[in-house]
């Protein structure tokens, strides 16, 4: 609607404007299609700075809409390359059939004997093409009462000392834009005030970047204080330091909660891995060694389900890995479950011998991944609604994706949770993992319970490859990255407790990713083996084993 | 079975020193089957080793290949001195890195008395460390299983690191000259056979011997029921660590006798991977029997030499499938399904008698 | 030396969580006595033996070995090497080694030195012979011990403490699955281990087999010690018949 709108206007202005143009106005406009020509770095910035200006200095709100248009007109002629310029330095503006006069809007045609050619766009010369027609389109938004788009916003923050103070000083006049925007600006104006010689101008400038703190702050501030001379005012370079430090703080912390975070989604990933195994193993005794390859399943399975939406109900594809749960979760339990009907049951009494037939079904199944899908790294389309994030504190950045990750295993620990406490298959578990004979001996069909916890772990394992897919690799050997761990978890947590396994997945964890950045993952991996044997020193049985007469 | 073990522990190693003897009077045999047949020992060596602790000692580590790579970076890492010292530049790894020496862990070790210290005491040293820990804190059964697999792992991500001094990713290799032999022909080869040969053969003969004395038979009964054992007052810990020390010391001596012959080591000998398929040569050859495992090693390395050149895509397959199929159908190995239907008749047999005696 | 108590145990406590299994119990074994324990399910005989034997660590009170020594904070290992012994309720020998071996690791074991002894003495393997012999086993030496009957299992377990000489033995339920011939064997095999320097103490649930071989009974009920004295004036007290008949389904279905 507003866009329909927009247009109308815009094409009745358009001529409007073009009688305004020819007025006094006529020779500052063919002056700046003469910079534009000249194809000069330095005049060709002047030009537009001169064009930003342009569009202001009328107060009659139309004549400022007519200027700001044209003002978008050439600069996005400029920088398509439809903007030519004839030898003597006038400029005109290509269509796909048309050619029309830079300064006028109107047609025309020229000799073709006289050569046209686009100015060179310079390096330097785009950012400022970029700013100046990104703070044209928000005065033209102000005038027409349209909402400034974000976009226009951030392109301000990418160079703020390159906006035009003029059409800045206008647009701060404003008072119809949104707080959100209004303090963006305020940062814009910031960057400006730092240079400026007047203390209270650039105290209010530290203020505003303090409340903003980022490693672009940081550095910006840093340049400042190191430019500053030695005569400077005692307290300006005071200021700057305390501002420093302060930011210096704050993105300290934003660090430390990013590491956090990013911890918290691998503890997640691990927590889904390791419950099914921690479950398995109090139940059974036995460890699957093949519990990376249902994570690796879990992966290809909403793989699979992405290409067969892509190809068959393309509009359910933003939504594929909601689809996909289902089915990961039920495909990899059913797997679990043919292989603990066919394979594990036979070796119950057996552990060490399990070990060794997991391992079996795991080179099986990576082989066959491998032959089927090959080994390169699968690409998982993101959904728009996992891109991006929110800035949180410093540059601290919560991502959609992770979050969603993070989210996801709080739901699915709930869920476990309830089954495991709250219904007669979880009270069934239980009975079995305390004392199996006795379980079996008061009816409960001890097989059954253990092939639908094996089908339940595996199907956790395989919801864990889902969680990864759009943060880590997913390839056919991508289980061995997570196993270890696993097991680290399943040994540090205790046998069939799952606040054991959250605890431990949470310590294996962020352990993980804190120490991995800046000592190695050699480092992680011996400081959580070195935690796990201090801790089966004290309790051989893990964190949180229960406490039964055996 | 046992008197068989002895028998073929003594062949094995006169059949290494004849292959010497032979080859140092100027006999000549063909180096790639020589290669093959020392790095074969070398694996039944280490396939040994592993039963040796799981077979007798009921204790399962899926992190043996640490020890085999100690044996085998040490001697390499001798070899790399030779070199250096013959040279007079370090290998390309350490120049990569900016270094124009050898590390001070490289002391000492051009001599070979000082090396085979050196992988005696670092061996003992990690062994007897790490089994102490675990098994005072009474680790057991998958416990140490998958403990082990971790401690292996971690390793071998240190050992993918460039600035550690052992050759990072690619590993160290391009040596000169290995025990005062020119690194490749097939006098070498044959020498480092009848070598590999004769060792396997003397461990294999000692391993028997450890067997049948009383650490034997306590290692035995902590396999059977160490809680039983504690119960009759005996510290299983003690136990324990001989099995495993000794274990560790004889994966060491298969790496220090494998590097050689294949001219390389790199972390991939310590992926967890090879750890567990030692665990397969011993589960499919027969655990708590001495010459099933080796036959395991052999058997199986054997047809992987074979069929990955052949088809290696099938490889993985074949292998997977034997584990399952051994594991779920044979518990005691392929050496043992021959015996099965003996074994069947006997606890029949068995059976009979104890109806016989409740019913008098 | 017959004066001397094997077994003092004073105010012990063991819970398991907040299920407390043995409350403030006391009791004592003397040198020379074999001693019956008897009581209903749950009543904590088993895990008596578990503190006994540092099975199972105690919150409070002391268990006190020949007099003086406490063994609160002494490991299993430490505490078998004290002379204490356990036959287990479930038959426990090292099933892959033969009889031989059975007896000779459990001699070896009871002098911590002869582990690494390479060869056995004459008088070592006589004892071994010896020890078969009074246990029924002397044919069956070579025989696999995983393929001796249950009964056998029972008494190769039972030789495996005498052979280390121990102070006290400890059998948890020594003729659970045996039959009549087998109880009469191993009544009188308990006859002939006992002696003036070993105190011999019996948990069964079999009455009469009790009542043949014991010389003082102990009822255990619902963690305390109910009544101690010999079978007859056990057997006759109201409150044990009470437990024994009346109370017993109540008690066995509140745990």
């Amino acid at each position: 609607m507003t866009f329909l709108r927009t247009y109308l206007l815009s094409v009745l202005l358009a001529i409007a404007g073009s009688v305004s143009a020819d007025g006094q106005d006529r020779q500052d406009t063919s002056a700046i299609v003469g910079g534009l020509c000249s194809s000069k770095p330095t005049q060709m910035n002047q030009a537009l700075n001169a064009l930003g200006s342009f569009t202001v200095e009328s107060s009659d709100p139309l004549v400022i809409e007519n200027n700001a248009r044209w003002a978008l007109w050439i600069i996005s002629a400029l920088t398509k390359k439809q903007l030519v310029c004839s030898p003597t330095g006038s400029g005109f503006v290509k269509g796909e059939d048309e050619l029309r006069e830079a300064v006028t809007r109107e047609l025309t045609k020229v000799d073709e004997n006289v050569k046209l050619k686009a100015p060179f766009l310079h390096l330097p010369v785009r950012p400022t093409a970029e700013i100046i027609a990104a703070t044209t389109e928000m005065i033209l938004a102000s005038v027409t009462n349209d909402a400034v788009s974000d976009k226009s916003l951030e392109s301000l923050d990418k160079k703020p000392e390159q906006v035009n103070s003029r059409q800045f000083s206008y647009l701060l006049k404003q008072s119809n834009l949104p707080e959100r925007q209004v303090k963006q600006l305020e940062l814009v104006e910031a960057y400006q005030l730092l240079r400026s010689e007047d203390l209270t101008d650039y105290s209010t400038a530290l203020a505003v970047l303090r409340e903003n703190a980022s490693r672009k702050s940081l550095t910006a501030l840093i340049e400042i204080q190191s430019s500053l001379s030695p005569e400077a005012s005692g307290s300006k370079v005071e200021m700057t330091s305390n501002a420093i430090n302060a930011i210096e703080t704050e993105l300290q912390i934003g660090q430390f909660l990013s590491v956090l975070y990013s911890g918290l989604s691998y503890s997640s990933i691990l927590f889904l891995a390791a419950i099914g195994l921690a479950i398995v193993f109090g139940l059974m005794g036995v460890i699957n060694l093949a519990q990376g390859e249902f994570i690796m399943i879990g992966a290809y399975i909403t793989f699979v389900i992405q290409e067969l939406l892509a190809s068959f109900a393309y509009g359910l594809m933003p939504f594929y890995l909601l689809i996909s749960i289902p089915f990961v979760f039920v495909l990899t339990g059913g797997i679990g479950a043919a292989i603990e009907y066919s394979v594990i049951r036979h070796l119950y009494t057996r552990p060490l011998m399990t070990l060794l037939a997991t391992w079996g079904v795991s080179i099986f199944l990576v082989n066959a991944v491998r032959v089927l899908f090959g080994t390169q790294n699968l690409e998982f389309y993101v959904p728009d609604y996992l891109v991006g994030g929110v800035t949180l504190f410093g540059d601290f950045l919560v991502t959609w994706n992770r979050l969603a990750t993070i989210g996801f295993a709080v739901l699915v620990l709930l869920l476990t949770w309830i089954l495991v406490n709250k219904t007669r298959f979880g009270v069934n578990v239980r009975a079995v993992t305390e004392n199996r004979n006795m379980a079996g001996a008061i009816g409960i069909d001890t097989r059954k319970v253990d092939v639908l916890s094996f089908a339940l772990g595996s199907g956790l394992a395989g919801l864990a490859g889902l969680a990864l897919s759009t943060i880590y690799n997913v390839n056919p050997t991508m289980g061995t990255n997570f196993i270890v761990d696993a097991f680290m978890v399943v040994v540090l947590g205790g046998v069939g407790s799952i606040w054991g396994t959250l605890l431990a997945a949470l310590l294996v964890g962020i352990v993980n990713v804190a120490i991995e950045p800046v000592y190695g993952a050699v480092a992680a991996k011996v400081i959580v083996m070195t935690l796990i044997i201090v801790v089966i020193q004290f309790r051989p049985e893990g964190l949180f084993s229960l406490k039964v007469r055996k | 079975m046992f008197q068989a073990s002895e028998k073929a522990g003594i062949l094995l190693a006169l059949c290494g020193l004849l292959l010497i003897g032979a080859t140092s009077l100027g006999f000549s045999t063909s180096q790639y089957a020589m290669n093959l047949i020392g790095q074969i020992a070398a694996f039944a060596l280490l396939a040994l080793s592993l039963d040796l602790l799981w077979g007798f000692c009921g204790i399962l580590s899926l992190g043996h290949g640490l020890f085999f790579a100690i044996g085998g970076y040490l001697v390499a890492m001798h070899l790399v001195k030779v070199t250096f010292d013959a040279t007079g530049t370090p290998p390309d790894f350490m120049l990569f890195m900016g270094w124009d020496s050898l590390p001070f862990y490289y002391f000492q070790l051009d001599s070979i008395a000082y090396l085979i210290v050196a992988i005696a005491a670092v061996t003992t040293v990690v062994s007897f460390v790490f089994g102490y820990v675990s098994f005072r804190s009474r680790v057991t059964g998958v416990y140490f299983a998958i403990i082990t697999q971790a401690l292996v792992y971690m390793v071998m991500l240190y050992m993918f690191r460039n600035d550690s001094g052992f050759g990072g990713n690619n590993g160290m290799t391009g040596f000169k000259e290995i025990f005062g032999m020119p690194a490749s022909g097939s006098t070498t080869a044959a020498f480092l056979c009848g070598g590999s040969l004769a060792t396997l053969g003397l461990c294999l003969y000692g391993c028997k011997k450890l067997v049948d004395s009383p650490i034997g038979q306590f290692m035995l009964a902590v396999r059977e029921d160490e809680s039983r054992l504690r119960f009759l007052g005996v510290n299983t810990v003690h136990i324990k660590l001989i099995a495993w020390c000794i274990s560790a010391i004889l994966a060491a001596m298969a790496g220090f006798l494998y590097v050689p012959q294949v001219g390389i080591v790199n972390p991939t000998i310590l992926s967890p991977e090879l750890s567990i398929e030692i665990a397969a040569w011993v589960a499919l050859g027969g655990r708590g029997s001495l010459l099933g495992p080796i036959l395991g090693a052999v058997v199986i390395s054997g047809l992987k030499f074979i069929l990955t050149g052949l088809a290696p895509d099938l490889w993985p397959f074949i292998l997977a499938t034997l584990i399952i199929c051994v594991v779920i159908w044979s518990p005691n190995g392929l050496a043992d399904t021959s015996s099965h239907v003996a074994s069947f008749y006997r606890r029949l047999g068995s059976l009979t008698s104890i109806k016989g005696r409740s019913q008098p | 030396m017959t004066t001397k108590q094997a077994l003092y145990v004073s105010g012990l406590n063991v819970s398991f969580g907040n299920f407390a299994v043995l409350k403030n119990l006391s009791w004592t074994v003397d040198f020379g006595e074999v001693r019956g324990v008897i009581g209903p399910n749950g009543a904590g005989k088993t895990t008596l033996l578990d503190s006994l034997t540092g099975k199972t660590r105690y919150q409070s009170g002391d268990i006190y070995v020949k007099d003086t020594v406490s063994i609160k904070n002494l490991t299993e290992i430490e505490i078998a090497k004290l002379g204490i012994g356990r036959k287990f309720q479930k038959p426990s020998v090292f099933s892959g080694l033969s009889g031989f071996q059975n007896l000779e690791i459990a001699l070896r074991a009871g002098h911590s030195r002869s582990i690494y002894q390479p060869k056995l003495t004459s008088r070592q393997r006589e004892k071994i012979h010896e020890t078969s012999e009074l246990i029924g086993l002397s044919s069956e030496l070579s025989r696999n011990a995983g393929t001796l009957a249950h009964g056998q299992k029972q008494w190769l377990e039972i030789g495996m403490l005498i052979i280390a000489e121990p102070s006290v033995i400890l059998l948890d339920e020594p003729v659970a699955g045996m039959n009549s011939e087998e109880r009469g064997k191993t009544a009188e095999l308990i006859s002939n281990i006992r002696g003036p320097n070993i105190a011999v103490v019996v948990v069964e649930h079999d009455m009469e087999f009790v009542g043949q071989v014991c010389d003082t009974v102990t009822v255990l009920h619902d963690g305390r010690v109910m009544i101690e004295g010999p079978m007859g004036v056990v057997q006759a007290d109201p409150q044990v018949i009470d437990v024994y008949l009346g109370k017993e389904a109540a008690s066995a279905s509140s745990h």
